[in-house]
């Protein structure tokens, strides 16, 4: 007889068989099958074989071109990973990461904002549930998204955070705009920071 | 563009969509969030209209960043910024995530973060 954990982790492997391949190639299908996958793999995490074998079946390499195929696999593999990597506490951190030469100054930045970067992470780095700044540039606007773990829906820390963009967007020459943005882990317990972060962001910041 | 008039007007507008829409007693928290968002939207505007110190994208902010910034910058709003970045990440939260918030948070939101920021933008446009 099955056990309730196999009997779920059965159902997340056939959630993924019916793979509409129009479906996938868009942007929303294949944001979809990570969610379906991020949900499952949480439950196959200790028996990844599970998915190897699923992923080199039949069904699944039929149901969707080389790329998709690749695209998909390359995403198991990587959730995969990052539930390996985290502790049990942080599995829903779902970040993508970074390589170390991000961690330097963006030299495709202006001096100014580079600076301005620099003065925001020197004014919230040593508040302890910061985890994480990212950026990301959308329509000429640069975007910093500050990470923190925090009690959900209570707002004191983050005003900390908007205390230290404030003094930031104070010192910025006429005109320049810098966007921010905060998140907090423990309010998306069930969907991934990943998918909420712009595609191209880049990690600037991490708490050792 | 709307003018001084209309961005009132839309102020108001929302606002009264807000006591309409009684949120704190309903199941949709987040539309009361957003509603409220929108109407200091309009507050601001109407102020940042006015200031005439100001570079003109942020005199007349087409994206939020630039108002999210210009207000930062201008000296009769800027104590309301972090009340106002919380509203607008809120309001965001509420529109593109799943995420739904909590009554008593909710309630919180508007007497802690809306409210002062409707009494310094009334304040700052000389109105009751």
């Amino acid at each position: 007889m099955k056990t309730y954990s196999e009997t779920k982790k059965i159902k997340a492997v056939q959630s993924m068989r019916p793979i509409d391949r129009n479906y996938l190639n868009s942007w929303h299908g294949t944001i979809e099958v990570f969610r379906k996958f991020r949900h499952s793999s949480m439950m196959l995490a200790s028996s990844s074989n599970e998915i190897d074998s699923y992923t080199s079946t039949e069904s699944f390499q039929t149901s969707t071109s080389k790329y998709d195929r690749r695209k998909l696999y390359s995403l198991f593999r990587y959730a995969r990973a990052r539930i390996e990597e985290y502790p049990p506490n942080l599995k829903y951190i779902n970040v993508r990461p970074a390589k170390k030469e991000l961690l330097q100054p963006i030299q495709t930045e202006s001096s100014e904002i580079n600076k301005s970067l620099q003065n925001f992470i020197d004014l919230v780095k040593d508040e302890s549930f910061v985890r994480e700044i990212y950026i990301s540039k959308n329509n000429s606007i640069l975007t910093v998204w500050t990470i923190i773990e925090a009690i959900a829906f209570d707002d004191t820390n983050r005003f900390k955070i908007y205390d230290a963009q404030l003094k930031v967007l104070q010192k910025l020459k006429e005109g320049r705009v810098i966007g921010f943005r905060v998140m907090n882990v423990n309010e998306y317990e069930h969907c991934s920071l990943d998918l909420l972060l712009p595609h191209n962001s880049q990690r600037i910041f991490i708490r050792q | 563009m709307l003018n001084e008039q209309e961005h009132l007007y839309k102020a108001w507008r929302n606002e009264d969509f807000y006591e309409y829409g009684d949120f704190a007693k309903s199941d949709f928290t987040e539309w009361g969030i957003v509603v409220l968002f929108y109407a200091c939207v309009h507050y601001v505007d109407t102020i940042l209209n006015r200031d005439s110190a100001l570079p003109h994208n942020f005199r007349y902010p087409s994206r939020h960043e630039d108002r999210n910034t210009a207000i930062g910058q201008c000296s009769s709003i800027s104590s309301i910024y972090q009340f106002y970045q919380s509203l607008y990440e809120r309001s965001i939260e509420a529109r593109y995530t799943h995420m739904s918030f909590p009554t008593s948070y909710f309630v919180n939101v508007v007497t802690r973060v809306y409210e002062p920021i409707r009494r310094c933008c009334r304040k700052a446009l000389n109105l009751p």
